[in-house]
Formats: C-alpha cells, structure tokens, sequence
C-alpha cells in the first residue's frame, strides 16, 4: 500500500473524527457540569442538520450564514431545553435523567419526520465538490471545511473555558459544586451555560456533517453512541480526551470499512464500544479526582 | 379496612375472570388481536419491571432480546422445519444465553453507563439481523413460520392464540409476583436503593445483577417467540430500538413499582394507536393531522412526551395514581 493511500485513509478518517469530536466535546461538557449524560444528543444532531437543509434549500442563504444561524438556533433550543425539560428533573435520580432524555429524543427525532418526512435528504456540499490533488492525495473541500470548523470551535471552547471567567467559572462548578457555591457561581447558570454550548456544537456538528452522511434517517442514536464512544475512548472527564477520542474514533471507522467489512461497520464500532466501558471506562486521559 | 382490601382483590380477580373469558361469549377477530399483542407485551414489561422498577438497572435493549426469540425460533422452525415445541423454548434459551452475556456489563456498568452498553447491544443486533441476509433475510423479513400445534390439534386461530398467550402471561404473572413479594425481591429493592449497603449486608451484589438481567432476557425472549408464532412474518423493523423504548414506555407509564404496572402499561400502549386512530375518523380535523394520527410512527412522539410528563408528575405511572387499588400493598 502507497503512502498517499495511508494518508488518504488518515485524511478522511480525520473528517469523520472531527464531527465524532464536536460530539464528544458536547458529551464531556454535559457530563463535567450535571454528571450525567444526554441520550438526546444524537437527534438535535439530526435536528441541526435538517434545519441547516431547510435554511439553505427553502431561503436560499449563504452557507456561512446559515452556520452562524445554526449555532445560534442551537444555543436558543439548549436554552429552552435546560429551561423546560431539564431543569425539573435536575434534582431526581440518575435514571430519572436518562429515561427523560431518551424520551425527548423520541419526541425529536420522530418530530422531524413530521416535517421532513422518514427518508434521509441529500444537502450541497458548501462550496464546491472538486477534489483538490495533492501528489496522488484527493481532498474534498467539504473535508476541509469540516476540519477546518472542528478546529475553529475547539479553539473558541479551549479559550473560553480556559481564559473566560463564566469558563473558569463553570470549570469550577465541574470540579467541586460546592465550593463553587461558596464563591458565588450559581449552580443553575453553570448547568445552563453547559446545554447551551452542547447543543450548539450537537447543531454545528450535524450542520456540516450532513453534506457527506445526508440529514435526517433515524439516526440519532447512532450519533449519540458514536459521541459517547469518542468521549470513552479519549476520557470523558477531559476535554482534550474527548477530542482526541473522537478523531481515533473516525480514524478506526475508517479503517473498519476501508479493510474490515463495510456492512457491519456500526456492528464493530458497538462492540469496541462494550470493550472500552468494561476495561477502560475512564478513558484514555484519566482525570485526578474523577471516579 | 382488612374487609375493603379483601373486597378490591376479589373485585380485580373477578374483573380478569371476566376479561380472561369475555373472547367465549364475543369472539371478535380484532379484539382478539389486541388482546393477544396486551398479553405478549405484558410478558416483557413484567420483565422490565422486575429489572428496573426493582432492581434499579436500565436495560434498553429488550427489543434486542425480544428479537433474539423471535428470529432463533423462527428460523428453527420455518428453514428447519423443527416443532414449536422444541424451537420455542430453544428461543428463549437463547435469548437468556444473550442476556447473560450482555447482563456480565450490568455487573460492573451503572446508570447512563449501562444504558449505553445496552444501546449497543440494540444496534449490533439490527445490524446483524438487518445484513446478515443469508440468514436472517435482511431488510425483507422471515416468512413461513409455523403456527404452534399439539398432534393434529393447531393453534391456528386468534381465538385459540389468545388463550394461549394469556394461560403463558398469567403463569409468568405468578412467577414474578411469587419473586418479587419473596427474600429475593428484597434483595432486588436493596439493589436499587443501595448497593454498597447490600455488599456489606452479604449480598453478592453481581449474582443478583446478572440474574435479573438473564431474567428479563428470558421474559423478552418468551414474549419474542409467541410474537414470531403469531404474526408468522418477522423482518429487522419490528426489533428497532424504537420498540426497546416502547417497553420502557410500557413499564413508566403503566407504574414502574409494581408488576400490575407492566400489564396497565402494556394495555395503555396498545390501546393508545386505536384511540388515535378513532380519534382520527373525526372529519373536522385536517387532513394532515389525520394522517399523523393514524401514522405509527408518530405515536412515539405521544409516547415519548407522555414518560416525561409521568416522570416529572406521575413518576408512579397509572398504577401509582389510582392508589393501592390494584394490589394490597
């Protein structure tokens, strides 16, 4: 095998990896702030590229309006979704979480089939669809454009998190609640702030995934094991983990269908799933104080 | 007050007396088919019920499970041409053997954890059943399978189906009660409300996980089979996870903590799609919504808005809210 066909496996292994990234990064910050975890996250995924579709098929925007708009939708619906859904159940059990979040998942996911209809649609690439060739490499723009956005938002969530205070603030709210309490940091804002910036990454990520895996297809919990399989694989608790999860992630799904089987690729990428929760739950980068 | 006890008991064993034998005196095709789908619903839920209500562990793959008895039978029975009575339990033994070794997560998994690890479970299995094709048919389905038979005398009618499931429900029904009102239903309860506390008390904690999640495989696995000998036509759609989390709809609606839950759970989520449907006969309504109503599809969005409203409100489903009436705890 040719270098160039190493690189391109690595190359388009990246792209998938950046979404699972942008999924996984939406995970950790959940998990950091409310210790728990959003089974819904798959299907606003699947809701945000569909309304990316709708903005740019029905009104005709530029595609980097319409990504501005996504991100924004998708803090206003995290607003709402904290406000209304979360909010009063956010003292109940674990459980209570889970079972609340899958059900408004259902209610999402088989709410947009109201709108879009059950059949998964094809969305235009954002600029142009001709491969760049770089010695024997083939790049896609829509690549490099999904790259390029992945590396964008985890640079704005780096920085905000680590030179903002309202970040400072909700990382200390993630290490101890309590004490964040004591100085100040209202708890509700912090969980707030969380599902907001999650479900605005849930929106971007399935906005410029969508071009190369269609929009919509009941497949919202597919991304959501896919998310949560980034964030194990790289370690929930750390944000760099979560990151680096997602990109291994794509790169081994990648490799899956490239080598293995293209038919049971979600299969094989299940059972990883069940071997890193039974022998690494933790992740690649473990967390002092995590347990 | 010992009296008025006594009274509602025997009211609810006269009230199934009477349903248990209604189909004798009106034997209507269509009433006998929910009644069959109430009775192999409410073998799963009770399943459910016993690992979630009790037990306190989440399992989203019973559909999976569900899948598993339904596919292992029938194919025994359509392509090998085997008798019920050997594919059936051979179904439900293999789903129990599946539900041990997912169960072997639940023993060192919690919560969103094993809820994950169990959603996995889920989409291995659909996508084995669904690209498998040489064997399970794929994406077209599994016909041809056989109605169950003793000797000449075929089980081939709804009516004779109907008592077939339920003499099957109700034997599961007094199982469950007998486990959960003995020693080991205590140890379950000791499971959810706390398992380091019960470690220290003795229990083996992860003998009791795994043997409650082979539990509720295997209650899965019956239901899975009586649906495959009954519909006699199965395809990877029916297994979705939409249909796992229809069950756990089934179990938080009807009442997650107590067995008579599952069966007034299994019943709203039957009745449920007819009530729209009748609904949708009105002609003042749009055309549109009509079309959504009737569509099954969308009962989910119904199913999933109403477990969060009985979660938030109701968090003891229909049996919590209509009091101790069902049962005299």
């Amino acid at each position: 095998m040719a270098t160039s066909d190493v690189l391109q496996i690595i190359f388009s292994g990246l792209t998938i990896g950046s979404i699972y990234a942008l999924m996984a990064l939406g995970f950790h910050i959940v998990y950091i702030t409310i210790k728990n975890l959003n089974f819904g996250y798959g299907m606003f995924v699947v809701l945000g590229g569909l309304i990316g579709y709708t903005l740019v098929t029905q009104f005709h925007l530029h595609f980097s309006i319409v990504l501005l708009f996504i991100v924004v939708i998708g803090g206003l619906i995290g607003l709402l979704f904290e406000r209304f859904i979360v909010r009063p159940i956010l003292d109940r059990s674990i459980l209570t979480f889970i079972i609340c979040t899958l059900a408004i998942g259902e209610v999402i996911e088989n709410g947009t089939s109201l709108f879009w209809g059950a059949e998964a649609l094809p969305v235009q690439v954002f600029t142009n669809n001709v491969p760049l060739n770089l010695s024997g490499l083939k790049i896609f723009p829509q690549n490099l454009w999904i790259i390029g956005l992945t590396i964008l938002t985890v640079a704005g969530i780096k920085i905000y998190f680590n030179f903002t205070l309202a970040g400072k603030a909700m990382r200390a709210a993630a290490n101890n609640r309590w004490a964040a309490k004591l100085c100040g940091i209202n708890p509700l804002k912090v969980s707030c702030f969380s599902f907001i910036s999650s479900l605005a990454l849930s929106f971007l990520a399935g906005m410029i995934i969508s071009p190369l895996t269609f929009a919509g297809g009941f497949v919202g919990i597919h991304y959501t094991v896919k998310g949560f399989t980034g964030a194990i694989l790289g370690g929930m608790a750390s944000s760099t983990g979560s990151i680096l999860g997602g990109l291994v992630l794509g790169i081994i799904e990648v490799l899956l269908k490239g080598f293995v089987t293209t038919r049971f690729t979600d299969g094989f990428i299940m059972l990883i799933l069940l071997f890193l929760l039974l022998v690494r739950p933790e992740g690649l980068i473990r967390v002092e104080g995590e347990e | 007050m010992v009296n008025t006890v006594k009274m509602k008991k025997w009211s609810i064993y006269i009230l199934g007396l009477a349903l248990f034998f209604s189909p004798l005196t009106y034997p209507n095709i269509r009433y006998l088919d929910i009644g069959i789908y109430v009775g192999i619903y409410f073998i799963v839920a009770m399943g459910l019920t016993v690992l979630l209500g009790y037990a306190g562990q989440i399992s989203m793959s019973q559909a999976a499970f569900f899948g598993i008895g339904a596919y292992a039978s029938g194919l025994l029975s359509s392509k090998w041409g085997m008798n019920f009575w050997i594919t059936g339990p051979l179904g439900v033994i293999f789903a129990g053997l599946v539900g041990y070794v997912v169960g072997l997560t639940s023993v060192r998994l919690r919560h969103g954890y094993l809820a994950m690890a169990t959603i996995a479970f889920q989409i291995i299995f659909n996508v084995l059943v669904f690209e498998w094709v040489e064997l399970t048919g794929g994406p077209a389905g599994l016909g041809g399978i056989p109605v169950p038979s003793i000797g000449v005398f075929k089980i081939d009618t709804e009516f004779k189906y109907f008592y077939f499931v339920w003499i099957i429900a109700l034997g599961v029904f007094l199982f469950s009660r007998n486990l959960v009102s003995q020693r080991i239903g205590r140890v379950l309860v000791s499971l959810r409300e706390n398992e380091m506390g019960a470690n220290s008390i003795g229990i083996n904690v992860a003998r009791y996980k795994l043997k409650v999640f082979t539990l509720s495989a295997i209650y899965a696995g019956i239901g899975g089979v009586l649906f495959a000998h009954y519909s006699r036509f199965i395809s990877p759609l029916s297994f979705s996870f939409h249909f796992s989390f229809t069950f756990l709809v089934m179990v938080i609606i009807g009442g997650i903590e107590n067995i008579w839950g599952a069966f007034l759970g299994s019943v709203f989520v039957t009745l449920l799609p007819e009530l729209l449907r009748f609904l949708s006969s009105f002609p003042l309504l749009p055309l549109g919504l009509r079309n959504v109503l009737t569509n099954y599809t969308y009962n989910l969005i119904f199913y999933g808005l109403l477990v969060y409203l009985f979660i938030v409100f109701l968090p003891k489903g229909i049996h919590g809210f209509g009091g101790t009436f069902l049962t005299k705890r």
